[in-house]
């Protein structure tokens, strides 16, 4: 029998696989211009964003609550968008690619096929799909999990 | 717009992460324990998530077949 640790992980893997899904549709629509195929990406792309609402409110259920990685979840914003983690390294502008999974005022959570240090500082570029202007933020990595082999979940604490 | 071998190589790949995605959603299909330790209306709800999950993965898959064949078959080079 699964424990409740292991259903959270399941259905947090679950979350993962769909949000990919709208990026990866996100993706394609941004650079498509054949109506034909755009109006087929852009139903699946509503079906997934609507999937994707009910796997949260799963992971709210009474039965999963607390048992989770980032057990603050309740009070962070679910927003999809790109973020960018900028570095220095040997006196030249590094960048990490992620996509973002939810954020407060204080705290960002992203995943990324891209593992960060525990401790690593980073200034943040945060574009959401729903917003206009890019936020701009400096902050550590607080925590990182591997979600899938080779694609890990972090959460940064920003600079206060 | 997009290049049609690109756009090719993409809907590739989204169709065989929904077939990836089928086969994780399905993965406790034939445990009857899966769901022991949730209250009932928390079980109802699961099973109908993940029944949606799974239709959508599989009609999604079969769409982009579609747009493979159809976007293959096309004329332009960019769409």
């Amino acid at each position: 029998m699964l424990s409740k640790n292991d259903h959270v992980r399941y259905f947090e893997q679950i979350a993962c696989l769909e949000r990919q899904k709208v990026y990866r549709l996100f993706d394609l629509l941004h650079d498509l211009a054949d109506v034909y195929v755009v109006k087929f990406l852009s139903g699946m792309l509503a079906d997934a964003q609507d999937l994707y609402g009910r796997i949260l409110s799963i992971l709210q259920l009474e039965s999963l609550a607390e048992g989770g990685a980032d057990k603050r979840l309740v009070n962070r914003r679910s927003a999809l968008g790109k973020v960018r983690l900028l570095f220095s390294e040997r006196g030249t502008t590094q960048e990490i690619s992620a996509c973002c999974v939810n954020y407060t005022h204080q705290g960002l959570c992203f995943e990324s096929a891209n593992r960060v240090a525990v401790g690593a500082q980073y200034e943040v570029l945060i574009s959401l799909f729903d917003q206009k202007e890019t936020m701009r933020c400096t902050g550590k990595i607080a925590w990182v999990k591997e979600t899938f082999p080779g694609f890990f979940t972090a959460g940064m604490q920003f600079d206060t | 717009m997009i290049e049609k071998e690109v756009l090719l190589g993409a809907l590739t790949r989204c169709a065989e992460e929904e077939i990836r995605a089928l086969s994780f959603f399905s993965r406790h299909d034939a445990d009857p324990s899966f769901l022991a330790g949730f209250f009932p209306n928390e079980r109802d709800r699961i099973m109908e998530t993940l029944k949606a999950l799974k239709q959508e993965s599989a009609s999604c898959a079969e769409t982009y077949m579609g747009l493979i064949k159809s976007v293959g078959e096309a004329d332009q080079d960019a769409f």
